[in-house]
């Protein structure tokens, strides 16, 4: 079974997206903020991370610069969340590699999509 | 007849002035005479006879004639009878008889002088002296009266023809005699008609008038240029000038003589410029504007009744007085200087404005205009000043001006107001749609993994969503609430219906629910001074106060788990304090919290409506309490509230109100 690691803070929308995921097989571990999510990455070693951008303590951005900076990590694929499509945000992700996002609130199908569509990437 | 052998002599000086005819046929008598008749007289004339002698008569009407008697064809007596006497020629006979019957014949022709020859030429001399001398008085006499009688004609033209009219009177006014001028004035087509209709006394209107005339002439012999108004023929009445003196006729009666100039024309156009200065000196008087005059040294000439209305001087206070020393303020001196100056220059000045001081030194705004007074030659002698008050229209002017000033302002602000309102609108508008969309997304999100996966949930994972979706309602409809709530402040009145209630009973239902609607987070721990501490609050409105207050709260501290209440009571007063430990409230946003919809710079992870604070405020608004916060960002709010206590009603607040 995949993992996938879900940091968002909105405990609503975590629990939409672990609930789908835990649905569709997938092992989901969940954080609820940047620093949790180090813990879990460090620990579980997740096949993919979906993230939230606002979020208090560490933020998503500052989270997934610190991700790259370790040989381990890096090449993790990441998907982001984002309640605005902004420019800056998208901007900023692509500077740090990340093409893939989704734009809340959350289309069941976008969301069980996009992360299949990352696996099969990843394997190709 | 052949008359060559007369001889006709004139000799010029010292011979008498006289012409003689000598009618003598002797030639020596002849010689004898006309030597010396030469020597005399300065005209002689000879004849030879009778006949000859009567021709030469006629033809040169001599002074004398010297005729002898003893005459060839018609004797002297003969000729003498022929001579008409009427020509005042003296007749002197010479004869060489002295017999009486030829001198009483002689007489009875009509001589003068009988002169016996041999000729006495001592007595003919002093005849021709004595004759000649009466002819010279004679000769004067005629020239005298010659001269009197052209004198006479000359002045009876003048009279007559005078345009002026005299008169002759007596003392008891009997028109003894006037010129056609004046019975024409009096409208009489003779003088006879004249006197025969009135007696002098009679031409006067007024008899006092007439009275005065005579008293003057009788005491001073004459009266000069008196003017008084006649009544003539037709009743019509005529003005007259009169001069006249008294003095006496031949018989040394006293009589009145004068003359008499009809002033009628004169004396109407007199009146009615008279009566047109008046009417116009009325109106000017009477005209509702200032009118004043000055003349070139600028004193005040003229001053209406307006005007002493206005500047309050009389016009005896004025008049005589510098214009500018009365009514020019030290500020206008130079400016009106100079337009006066203008307009004794001819200038025309219209609607100048400038300002005056009246007499209680009040400043007036003017509008001048001015027209010239000319004198008699045409010179400028002075102006009138006509003056409109305009300080009242200014006045107007002005605080329509400030009106005007005030309204654009208080446009601009509710335009402004409009703005902030059309801005709010819009901010309320983005963010009810963005706190909908997130309960509807989520309803939406729980309704479709609830399609997708039905199969493959159990019974406590179909209920999990189902409870979601029914929270997401419950959320939204408590947003719905809020707007609701905010939305009744603004349009309607509210009133807040205080009671006296324990404050741990009104507080802790409260708690309760806030603790529920946060899923039990935290725990609100509660502490009073007195157990007993009363709070006057709507318990309904002050629901709304406390609990968002708490939920805030809560909401704004999830890393910790306390939140403190406190409560005491002062004399007039309760003190609740409300603390949290959480992210506080940064120091730009401590002003705006009460705003609607206005969420802090550091609350953009938690779900907020920014609603919450506008209706705790507008809550201690309604019931005339205070609030205030002290905060730290990352250590927590206090929010302290303070509540009246007493049992007077509480003032309703207008709506809206912040």
């Amino acid at each position: 079974m995949k993992k996938i690691l879900v940091v968002e803070d909105t405990i609503s929308v975590r629990e939409e997206v672990c609930d789908i995921l835990r649905i569709e097989n997938y092992e989901v571990f969940e954080a609820s903020d940047g620093h949790q999510a180090l813990a879990i990455v460090k620990s579980k070693m997740p096949d993919l991370i979906i993230t939230d951008i606002l979020m208090p303590r560490l933020n998503g951005f500052k989270f997934i610069e610190k991700l790259k900076k370790w040989k381990k990590t890096k090449n993790i694929p990441i998907i982001l969340l984002t309640a605005k499509a902004e420019k800056a945000d998208l901007q900023h992700g692509l500077e740090l590699g990340i093409k893939d996002y989704l734009v809340k609130p959350l289309g069941i199908l976008d969301l069980i999509n996009t992360v299949k569509n990352k696996f099969v990437n990843k394997q190709l | 007849m052949n008359y060559s052998n007369t001889n006709i002599l004139e000799k010029p000086l010292n011979l008498l002035d006289i012409s003689v005819l000598y009618v003598e046929d002797d030639r020596n008598a002849q010689l004898v005479m006309s030597a010396f008749l030469k020597k005399k007289v300065s005209r002689l004339i000879i004849a030879e006879n009778g006949k000859q002698g009567l021709d030469l008569f006629y033809k040169y009407m001599p002074d004398i004639l010297i005729v002898d008697i003893m005459l060839p064809v018609m004797n002297g007596l003969e000729m003498i009878k022929r001579i008409d006497k009427k020509t005042g020629t003296k007749i002197y006979i010479t004869s060489a008889y002295s017999d009486r019957e030829s001198l009483l014949e002689a007489i009875d022709a009509g001589i003068d002088h009988f002169l016996v020859k041999p000729i006495n030429f001592e007595k003919l001399e002093q005849y021709i002296n004595k004759d000649y001398e009466e002819k010279s008085r004679k000769d004067r006499l005629k020239k005298r009266t010659a001269k009197i009688k052209k004198s006479e004609r000359y002045f009876k033209e003048l009279f007559n023809n005078a345009l002026v009219g005299i008169y002759q009177t007596s003392s008891e006014g009997k028109i003894l005699w006037t010129n056609p001028a004046l019975y024409k004035m009096l409208g009489y087509s003779s003088l006879s008609e004249l006197s025969n209709a009135i007696n002098a006394k009679d031409v006067y209107v007024n008899k006092e008038k007439r009275d005065h005339i005579l008293s003057v002439l009788d005491k001073n012999g004459h009266i000069d240029a008196i003017e008084s108004k006649w009544i003539t023929k037709n009743k019509r009445h005529i003005y007259v000038r009169e001069t006249a003196h008294k003095t006496v006729d031949d018989e040394g009666n006293v009589v009145y003589v004068g003359t008499i100039e009809n002033i009628t024309r004169e004396k109407k156009a007199e009146l009615k410029l008279l009566q047109i200065a008046i009417e116009l000196k009325n109106l000017m008087n009477n005209a509702n504007v200032p009118i004043i005059g000055i003349d070139k040294y600028r004193k005040i000439t003229d001053w209406n009744t307006a005007a002493q209305d206005l500047f309050a001087y009389k016009k005896a206070d004025v008049s005589g007085k510098n214009f500018f020393k009365i009514l020019v303020p030290k500020t206008e001196m130079v400016k009106l200087n100079k337009v006066i100056q203008d307009a004794f220059d001819g200038i025309e000045i219209n609607n100048y404005k400038c300002t005056l001081k009246t007499h209680d030194n009040k400043q007036l705004k003017i509008l001048l205009n001015t027209t010239l007074k000319h004198d008699y030659y045409g010179n400028i002698k002075g102006i009138m000043i006509i003056m409109h008050d305009i300080s009242e229209i200014e006045e107007y002017k002005n605080t329509l001006e400030k009106k005007v000033i005030e309204r654009t302002n208080k446009l601009k602000l509710a335009l402004e107001r409009e703005k902030e309102l059309g801005k709010l609108k819009s901010r309320f508008i983005a963010m009810a749609s963005h706190e909908f969309r997130t309960p509807l997304a989520a309803i939406n999100f729980a309704a479709g993994f609830l399609k997708k996966y039905d199969s493959k949930l159990d019974i406590e994972q179909k209920n999990k969503k189902f409870q979601k979706i029914e929270t997401q309602v419950k959320h939204m409809t408590k947003l719905l609430e809020s707007i609701l709530h905010i939305e009744k402040d603004q349009r309607v009145q509210e009133y807040a219906k205080p009671q006296m209630i324990r404050f741990i009973d009104f507080i802790e239902p409260i708690i309760q629910e806030a603790c529920q609607q946060t899923n039990f987070s935290h725990k609100v721990e509660l502490s009073v001074d007195k157990s007993d501490n009363m709070i006057y609050i709507d318990t309904e409105k002050g629901r709304n106060i406390f609990l968002n207050l708490l939920v805030n709260a809560i909401k704004y501290s999830p890393e910790e788990n306390t939140v403190y209440v406190k409560c005491y009571c002062t004399d007039n007063e309760t003190v609740i304090e409300i603390t949290d430990l959480g992210m506080g409230i940064n120091p730009s946003d401590i002003e705006l919290i009460y705003d609607t919809f206005h969420r802090g710079k550091n609350v953009e992870t938690i779900q907020g409506t920014g609603l919450g604070l506008s209706i705790v405020k507008s809550g201690v608004n309604l019931h005339n309490a205070d609030i205030s916060v002290k905060s730290k960002l990352g250590q927590g709010s206090t929010f302290t509230l303070r509540f009246p206590l007493n049992n007077l009603p509480v003032p309703v607040s207008k709506p809206g109100k912040k």
